[in-house]
C-alpha cells in the first residue's frame, strides 16, 4: 500500500514536471511573418555576394480584403549578405514579427547565380533548418529572382503562383515535374546531375519554360534545355504525367496525340567496356486534333500510319535531347544511372565517380510503341 | 561544481522545485482526505422513526396510540362509527388526498355501516368471528391486509392506505383505495424520437412497472422490491428477466442497493451516485432513461434496470461508453442510414471534445500544418484580436455554456429571448468589436452543435467538461498535449468499470460479435446473440441467421 502511494507520488511529480515547460512553442498565428518564397541572386559586392529576396505574405484583416484588392498580397524584402541565415535574421530588424518558413512554397534561383555558386552551399541553410520543409519547389529564373518574385499578378503571391503552375503537369509534356528541395538534397550530396525547371517573368505573369542542367560534379548550372528538349527528358525518364505530342504527317499537317499513359524502360548493357542503353517507350493515347483532310478517315491503316508517325516523333525528341545531354553537357540528368545500378551493381560502384563521363560515351538506341486507342468523337458522312 | 552551485541559487529553480513538490503532495493529501471521508462511519443513534406499541383489543387505546405517533396533522382523518346493526365501535383512519373518497364511501363505509346479520345462523357479531365476517362479507375492496406490526401499519397509513380499527380486535385492517394526483403519461422530453413509442415513465412506480409489464407477457420479467431511505422508505424496484440476467451481476446490484445508506432518495440520481463504481470519474457509469422501450431492450440484453418511486428516470446497469451514443431509434429505422448516423455521433462526440483544442493547437503551435491559404485566412481574421487563442476560446466557450444554462433555467418565453440575445452578442457583436475572430465563432458554434448530438444528456455533460480540459492541454503543449490528454482519457476509460464491465467494451475486443452493434448497427438478423459483455445466461437471441 505504501509502495503504491509512493509510486503515485512519483507519477504525480512527473506529471507536474510536464506543465513546467508549458506553452513552450506557443505563438499566435497572426504574430508571425509567413515566408512564401525565397529568391537567390548574386550581387556585385564582394563582401556580400548573395542578394537574397524574402517574400512574405501580407495578412489582411477580413473585410478590408474585399474593398482594397489593389493592395499587394505580399511584401518582398531584398537583403544582401554573405550567409543566408544571417540575412534571414537581419530581416527581423525590419519586420514586426519573426519570420516563419514552414509555408515556404518556392525557391527561385537566378541562372547566373546558379552557374556561379555551388547549389549545395546556397541551399545549405534551408536543408539544415528544421522548420523549413522539404516541399518547396526549386526553379531557375532567367531574370533576377527578385524581379520574378516581384511580378505583379492580380490577387496572387508570385511564389505560390510558381508552385501552383506545376499542378498542370498532367496536361503538358513541356514541363518538368516539380523539383522539390527534398528531391535535390540527395542529388546534391551524392553529386548526381539533375535538371531544374526554369521560369521567366513576362509582364504581369510568370511562365515555366525550358530547364537548366545542374552538373553533379560541381553542383553548378551548366546549360539550358528548350521546351522541346524538356519533352525529350520527360519521354526519357517516364516521369511526365501526360500531355500532348505534336507531330506532322508527310503533307505537313499538324496532328495532336494526347498521351493518356506512357511508360519508359531503360535497358542497360555493359559489355567489353562498351556501355549501351536501349530505351523502350510504350504509350497509349488519343488523337485529339487532326489538320489533315482525311480527318474522317478512321480506317485501321490510317491509324497505324499515325501511330508510326508519332513513334518517329517521340524517337526524334529523345534523340535530340540525348545528343545535347551527351555531347554538350555530359550530364546524366535522366537517371540512367539508376537502371544501370540495378543491372550492374558492382560495376556501378566503380563507375559512380565518373558516371557522367561514361554516360556521355554510351550508345543509346530507341524504340517507341504508340497505340492510338481513341480518335475522338466523329461524325461520319 | 561551480556551475551546479550557481544553478542551485537561482530563484526560478527553487520556485520550480517547490511547485513540483508541493502540488503533488497537495493532491495526495486531498485524495486521502476524500478517501477517509468515504470510509468514515458516523455513529448515528439507532433511529426508530416510528415508535413501537402493541395493539390492544380496546379501540380507543389504539386510536390514541396512532394519534400520538402521527401527531395532529390536519390531513389525517379519524372517523368513528358503529358497525352496522351491532353496536361495536369502529374507526377509520386515512390521509386526506391520498385516498379515493368516492371508493372509500362506497366500498368501505357504506357496507360497514349497513352490515346485517346474515341468514346463516352464526352470530357474526361475536368478537372471534368478526374478522372473518368483515373480510368475507363486508369489505368491498380487493386489496385488504390484516396487519399486527405497528410500524407497518403506520407506514401503510402514511403511504395512502385506509386503516380500519375494530373494537375487540388486536389487529388492523389495511385497505388500499389509494388515489392521488398524477401527471399523465407524456413523451419523454429528454429523449425524443422521430420513430418509436411516444410513452415515457411517470412518477408513479406501479404505473411504470405496468408499462413494462404491458410490453411483454414473458413470465420471467421480475420486479424485485427494495426500500431505500432510512427515513422516507421509498420503494425501489429492480427489474430483470430472470432467465437472461447474469446471477452474479444481479447479486452485485442487490448487494449495492442493500448497502445504500441514505435518509432520503429523492431521485434515481441519488441511487446512481451511491452505487456507481468510481465517484471521481467524469463519465456516467449508470445509464438513466425515461423510455420504457429502452429499459425493455436493455433487460432483454441481460442488463438490469432500477426504478424508483417518485421519479420518471430509470437506471440501467451496467453501462458502457458506446451506450452513451446509441439511441433506440438506431434499431427502429433501417440499418444503413442508422449505421451512418451512429458513426456521425461518434464523430460529433469527438468534435465536441476536441474541436476547440485542435483549433488552439493548430493556431498557436502548428501553423505549419495548416494549408497556406487557410493559415493566411486565419491570421487575417485574428489580426487585431487582443487575446491569445486560449483566452479567446475560453471566452466563447464560457459564454456558450452560460447561454445554455440560462436558457435551461429560465421560464420558456424568457429563455427564447436569452437565446436570441446571446446569439446576437456572440455571433455578431463580439466579432464586430474585435474581441474574437470570426473563425473562433465558427469553431465554437460547431462544437456546441456537435455536443447537442449526444442522445444521452449525462454523456453530453461529461464531454462538455472534458472539452475544457482538452483546451487547456492544447494551450499548454499543442497537439502533443492533446495526444497526452487523449491517452489519459483512454487509460482512464480502460480502467473504469461499470458493475464489472469495462467501460469501453466492446472496444476492448472482448467479443467480436459485439462489434456488430458498436460503431455500426448491423442488420438485425446478424445480431443473433445477446451481447457477450453482460454474460447473459441465455446467449442466443435468434435461432436462425
Amino acid at each position: 500500500m505504501a509502495k503504491q502511494k509512493m509510486k503515485r507520488n512519483i507519477f504525480a511529480c512527473l506529471i507536474v514536471l510536464l506543465f513546467l515547460s508549458g506553452c513552450w512553442d506557443s505563438s499566435d498565428i497572426e504574430d508571425m511573418s509567413f515566408v512564401i518564397g525565397f529568391g537567390f541572386d548574386s550581387s556585385e559586392n564582394e563582401e556580400t555576394p548573395i542578394k537574397h529576396t524574402t517574400q512574405i505574405a501580407v495578412t489582411k484583416k477580413k473585410g478590408e480584403q474585399a474593398g482594397a484588392q489593389q493592395g499587394k498580397m505580399y511584401q518582398d524584402i531584398t537583403v544582401e549578405g554573405n550567409s543566408l541565415h544571417d540575412i534571414l535574421r537581419s530581416i527581423s530588424l525590419q519586420l514586426p514579427y519573426p519570420v516563419y518558413t514552414d509555408h515556404l512554397a518556392s525557391i527561385v534561383i537566378n541562372q547566373e547565380t546558379a552557374a556561379r555558386y555551388d547549389l549545395s552551399i546556397l541551399l545549405d541553410q534551408i536543408l539544415r533548418d528544421n522548420v523549413t520543409r522539404l516541399s518547396p519547389v526549386v526553379v531557375l529564373s532567367k531574370q533576377q529572382a527578385s524581379d520574378v518574385l516581384g511580378t505583379n499578378i492580380e490577387g496572387e503571391i508570385p511564389s505560390s503562383y510558381i508552385g501552383n503552375i506545376f499542378d498542370n503537369k498532367t496536361s503538358t509534356m513541356k514541363m518538368l515535374p516539380p523539383v522539390r528541395v527534398g528531391d535535390i538534397a540527395a542529388n546534391l550530396s551524392s553529386h548526381v546531375s539533375f535538371v531544374l525547371p526554369n521560369v521567366t517573368k513576362e509582364k504581369n505573369t510568370i511562365l515555366v519554360n525550358g530547364a537548366g542542367v545542374i552538373r553533379g560534379k560541381d553542383n553548378k548550372l551548366v546549360g539550358y534545355l528548350t521546351d522541346d528538349e524538356v519533352q525529350g527528358i520527360n519521354w526519357l525518364t517516364g516521369k511526365g504525367m501526360g500531355g500532348l505530342l505534336n507531330f506532322k504527317d508527310e503533307k505537313d499537317n499538324t496532328i495532336i496525340y494526347e498521351v493518356q499513359h506512357y511508360k519508359t524502360k531503360v535497358e542497360p548493357l555493359y559489355k567489353d567496356g562498351r556501355l549501351t542503353f536501349h530505351v523502350k517507350v510504350t504509350s497509349q493515347g488519343w488523337i485529339s486534333e487532326d489538320w489533315s483532310q482525311s480527318s474522317n478517315n478512321l480506317s485501321e491503316r490510317y491509324i497505324q500510319k499515325l501511330e508510326h508517325l508519332a513513334e518517329k516523333k517521340v524517337v526524334k525528341l529523345m534523340e535530340g535531347t540525348m545528343k545535347k545531354l551527351q555531347n554538350e553537357y555530359q550530364s546524366d540528368v535522366i537517371e540512367f544511372h539508376d537502371s544501370f545500378r540495378i543491372s550492374y551493381p558492382r560495376d556501378y560502384q566503380e563507375m559512380k565517380k565518373d558516371w557522367d563521363k561514361y554516360f556521355a560515351d554510351a550508345d543509346v538506341t530507341y524504340d517507341a510503341k504508340i497505340k492510338i486507342i481513341n480518335t475522338g468523337d466523329m461524325v461520319k458522312d | 561544481m561551480g556551475n551546479i552551485l550557481e544553478f542551485l541559487i537561482r530563484t526560478d529553480v527553487w520556485l520550480g522545485t517547490i511547485v513540483v513538490v508541493l502540488v503533488p503532495i497537495g493532491f495526495t493529501v486531498l485524495s486521502n482526505k476524500l478517501k477517509e471521508l468515504r470510509k468514515k462511519t458516523h455513529k448515528r443513534k439507532e433511529q426508530h422513526f416510528i415508535q413501537d406499541f402493541t395493539l390492544s383489543p380496546k379501540i380507543s387505546v389504539n386510536v390514541e396510540q396512532i394519534k400520538a405517533i402521527v401527531g395532529d396533522s390536519s390531513d389525517i382523518i379519524f372517523r368513528q362509527f358503529k358497525l352496522g346493526m351491532d353496536n361495536r365501535s369502529c374507526s377509520i383512519v386515512h390521509i386526506d388526498g391520498l385516498v379515493d373518497q368516492h371508493l372509500l364511501q362506497q366500498s368501505i363505509l357504506h357496507p360497514l355501516l349497513n352490515a346485517k346479520q346474515a341468514k346463516s345462523g352464526l352470530n357474526f357479531f361475536k368478537t372471534e368471528s368478526i374478522k372473518d365476517y368483515l373480510l368475507l362479507h363486508t369489505i368491498e375492496v380487493s386489496d385488504v391486509k390484516v396487519v399486527k406490526e405497528t410500524d407497518k401499519i403506520i407506514r401503510q397509513l402514511l403511504s395512502g392506505s385506509v386503516l380500519l380499527l375494530v373494537d375487540g380486535l388486536a389487529e388492523v385492517f389495511v385497505l388500499s383505495v389509494k388515489k392521488w394526483i398524477l401527471r399523465g403519461m407524456e413523451e419523454p422530453i429528454t429523449e425524443t424520437l422521430v420513430r418509436g413509442p411516444r410513452m415515457g415513465f411517470i412518477e408513479n412506480l406501479r404505473d411504470n412497472t405496468a408499462m413494462l409489464r404491458r410490453m411483454t407477457s414473458d413470465p420471467n420479467l421480475t420486479f424485485e422490491d427494495f426500500e431505500v431511505g432510512e427515513r422516507t422508505k421509498r420503494q425501489l424496484t429492480v427489474t430483470y428477466l430472470k432467465d437472461i440476467a447474469n446471477e452474479k451481476l444481479l447479486e452485485e446490484v442487490k448487494d449495492r442497493i442493500n448497502n445504500l445508506d441514505i435518509d432520503h432518495a429523492a431521485e434515481t440520481g441519488y441511487i446512481e451516485q451511491l452505487i456507481e463504481d468510481d465517484y471521481l470519474s467524469i463519465f456516467p457509469q449508470v445509464q438513466s432513461t425515461e423510455r420504457p422501450d429502452r429499459v425493455m431492450a436493455a433487460i432483454l440484453e441481460g442488463r438490469i434496470a432500477i426504478l424508483l418511486d417518485g421519479t420518471p428516470y430509470a437506471l440501467i446497469v451496467p453501462t458502457t461508453f458506446s451506450m452513451m451514443l446509441q439511441s433506440p431509434e438506431d434499431y427502429y429505422e433501417r440499418w444503413i442510414p442508422m449505421s451512418l448516423i451512429r458513426m456521425l455521433r461518434y464523430v460529433a462526440a469527438f468534435l465536441s471534445v476536441f474541436l476547440p483544442s485542435f483549433y488552439i493547437a493548430f493556431v498557436s503551435f502548428h501553423q505549419g500544418l495548416i494549408p497556406t491559404d487557410l493559415a493566411l485566412a486565419i491570421a487575417g481574421t485574428r489580426l487585431g484580436v487582443p487575446f491569445p487563442t486560449i483566452i479567446e476560446a475560453l471566452l466563447m466557450e464560457v459564454s456558450i455554456e452560460l447561454l445554455r444554462e440560462a436558457g435551461l433555467r429560465l421560464p420558456r418565453p424568457v429563455g427564447q429571448t436569452v437565446g436570441l440575445v446571446g446569439a446576437l452578442i456572440i455571433g455578431e457583436a463580439a466579432v464586430q468589436a474585435g474581441l474574437v475572430s470570426p473563425i473562433m465563432v465558427i469553431v465554437v458554434a460547431a462544437t456546441a452543435i456537435a455536443s447537442f448530438v449526444s442522445p444521452q444528456y449525462g454523456a453530453g455533460i461529461a464531454l462538455r467538461v472534458l472539452r475544457f480540459l482538452a483546451m487547456f492541454s492544447a494551450a499548454f503543449l499543442g497537439l502533443y498535449g492533446i495526444s497526452l490528454f487523449f491517452l489519459a482519457i483512454c487509460v482512464h476509460t480502460v480502467k473504469l468499470r461499470s458493475f464489472g464491465v469495462p467501460y469501453i467494451t466492446p472496444g476492448t475486443l472482448y467479443s467480436k460479435d459485439d462489434w456488430k452493434d458498436f460503431f455500426l448497427r448491423m442488420p438485425l438478423f446478424t445480431m443473433r446473440k445477446r451481447p457477450a459483455e453482460y454474460f447473459p445466461k441465455d446467449q442466443i437471441r435468434r435461432k436462425k441467421y
